[in-house]
């Protein structure tokens, strides 16, 4: 009988000890994170419209040894997110991106302000590696434990700045969206003229709402100007002009009110621009409301 | 003394179960989701809910009371979200409170005043979606939005309540939202030729136009034919898909059944063998208006959710 207490009694011991091995230390252990503040403006201006692309730069306030990805995101008023992942080199502090803007859908003349914000959402850091094959891919640094946080930035929103062209179609060049107050009474068309020889250059003249050009690089460097036909119009026709320079990505925009419009008008200049090339064949242009 | 091996074996078995339970060091937890759980802040309504539809837009009426089962909420604010003949227009703060239980209620005409609009401007098949955000003691702020994952970016988006919380047990007032119905169901405006506005799966025979024929109960409707086998004789079988009509007249739901033969050359040049279907979606009789989301199936997998817009000719 003694015996077989003793027994118990070791065996106790011995679960116990066993027992009290801490095998939660065994579990998923999350590193503890730094937070690094960042900081992102826009590039390009503060509008865009449902779907346009929204340049950006973001920066950090230290670089990193290991290339980082940093998120972006826009979030709409509908709370409609855009994603956008940006690369930043080792060692850089700094890097610029486009991101696809929020899509709703509108109906309206009317600026829209602030409609939606950008920030930074996240930071992965890692290295490019090329395996046998040459394919290269971004690995995860294991001890990544770094998170990032930002300002806001709000972008306003017209309902277009630019027609649905194809990316391909207008990569390089400068694009012309001219937009009235209230297109099914007032029937307005617009016509780019080349200011120092004053030959109509380009027209755009349909029947409905917008009218819309694609300014090719074919031009050659020089002054010109928009001019608009009323075709049909009565009364102050409130106007926007939208140019989306080659970069794609940089808007200048122009408003007012074409008073007492009648048809048959015919209004020059509404907006003048100039178009230069530079030594590399860079195309550029400025934009002026006389 | 085996009764006192049988007590010895009991309280050895009560001390090692003890034992166990007593090395638990919660201080040594690492992972926060064994340990780190908390409550949210979470809106639910006490008793009344907002309809799921509207018949007549002059008529919009609700009062009812917003609760916080949890008492960790310290702000609750609600977006509205109108989609109105295909614009989307949002007023921001439409609902504020800062203690609760506290009294909501809107109208026909406080929704088009927030929103900027006319009575005249709401129209059937117009939405009305509410977001809340809920805020929480120590400031943090959850959205009535379900998080979403990207396997592939490793992207969390959308906000932070869990689709479960929208259970309709819950009453939750985090999200919400009705839609301008037709005033009734009526089936002689649901039967006749129809076309499709939005063609989704764009898989057929270019059959854009069908028939819509009533079905064996006065809630259930017929698409004869969907996909267009009939217009090419000879070429697979002819489907029809049977529509059921929830009681609120407007919604509307596909069971998976047979709808196309995936086997067919027209349709992917593939032996997929039967094709199926199944979704979900709302009728307007009044419009002559279907919208509905089908999955397209065969044995080998699914083709996704497909939008198709029937408008009756």
């Amino acid at each position: 009988m003694k015996i077989i207490k003793n027994i118990i009694y070791i065996l106790t011991l011995i679960l116990t000890i066993y027992s009290c091995d801490n095998e939660y230390d065994k579990e998923v252990i999350l590193n503890d994170t730094t937070n690094r503040e960042g900081t992102i403006a826009l590039v390009g201006g503060d509008i865009s419209a449902p779907g346009s692309s929204k340049g950006f730069m973001v920066t950090l306030t230290e670089p990193f040894a290991k290339k980082a990805k940093l998120t972006v995101k826009a979030v709409g008023k509908d709370f409609t997110e855009t994603f956008a992942i940006v690369d930043m080199d080792a060692g850089a502090t700094s890097a610029e991106g486009t991101i696809v803007m929020p899509s709703v859908t509108l109906n309206t003349f009317d600026k829209i302000e602030d409609y939606a914000y950008i920030q930074i959402e996240g930071i992965a850091t890692g290295d490019d590696v090329t395996d046998e094959s040459g394919e290269t891919t971004f690995v995860n640094d294991a001890n990544d434990n770094i998170t990032v946080s930002s300002n806001t930035v709000s972008v306003s929103y017209f309902q277009s700045i630019q027609a649905a062209y194809g990316a391909a179609t207008i990569d390089g060049r400068m694009t012309v969206l001219f937009d009235w107050f209230d297109p099914g009474a007032n029937d307005l068309d617009m016509f780019i003229f080349n200011a120092d020889t004053f030959a109509q250059v380009e027209d755009s003249a349909t029947g409905s709402r917008y009218e819309q050009d694609i300014f090719n690089d074919t031009h050659p460097d020089g002054n010109y100007f928009i001019a608009i036909d009323f075709w049909v119009a009565s009364g102050d026709i409130p106007w926007k002009l939208f140019f989306v320079h080659p970069d794609q990505i940089t808007v200048s925009y122009f408003e007012g009110v074409f008073a007492n419009a009648a048809n048959g008008d015919f209004v020059f200049p509404v907006v003048n621009f100039t178009k230069s090339t530079d030594a590399n064949g860079v195309v550029s242009y400025v934009f002026e409301q006389p | 003394m085996k009764k006192n091996i049988k007590v010895l074996f009991f309280i050895f078995t009560l001390a090692l179960t003890f034992t166990y339970v007593s090395c638990t060091d919660e201080n040594k937890f690492t992972n926060p989701v064994t340990f780190g759980l908390e409550n949210g802040a979470f809106a639910t309504f006490n008793t009344e809910v907002p309809s799921a539809t509207y018949a007549d837009p002059t008529q919009i009426n609700f009062s009812g009371q917003i609760l916080d089962p949890n008492e960790t909420m310290t702000g609750y604010n609600v977006k509205l979200i109108a989609n109105l003949s295909g614009n989307t227009i949002v007023a921001e703060d439409f609902f504020t409170a800062t203690s609760f239980p506290a009294d909501m209620s809107f109208t026909s005409q406080t929704l088009v005043s927030a929103l900027g609009v006319e009575i005249s401007d709401i129209a059937f098949g117009d939405t009305f979606n509410f977001i809340a955000t809920a805020t929480r003691e120590d400031g943090t702020e959850f959205t009535g939005i379900a998080p979403a994952f990207d396997d592939d970016t490793l992207i969390v988006s959308g906000g932070n309540t869990e689709p479960t919380l929208q259970n309709p047990n819950y009453k939750s007032a985090m999200q919400f939202d009705f839609i301008i119905s037709c005033p009734a169901f009526v089936m002689d405006e649901v039967v006749g030729t129809y076309m499709k506005v939005t063609d989704g799966f764009n898989v057929d025979y270019n059959n854009d136009m069908f028939e819509i024929v009533a079905g064996e109960t006065p809630s259930q409707f017929i698409i004869k034919d969907f996909f267009g086998h009939a217009a090419e004789a000879g070429l697979g079988d002819i489907y029809d898909v049977v529509v059921d009509v929830a009681s609120n007249g407007v919604s509307i739901s596909v069971e998976r059944q047979p709808a196309f033969n995936g086997s067919d050359s027209n349709f992917f040049g593939a032996a997929y063998g039967e094709g199926r279907v199944d979704g979900e979606g709302l009728i307007f009789t009044c419009l002559g208006l279907i919208n509905i989301t089908l999955q397209p199936t065969v044995d080998a997998g699914s083709f996704g959710d497909r939008d198709f817009v029937l408008q009756k000719i």
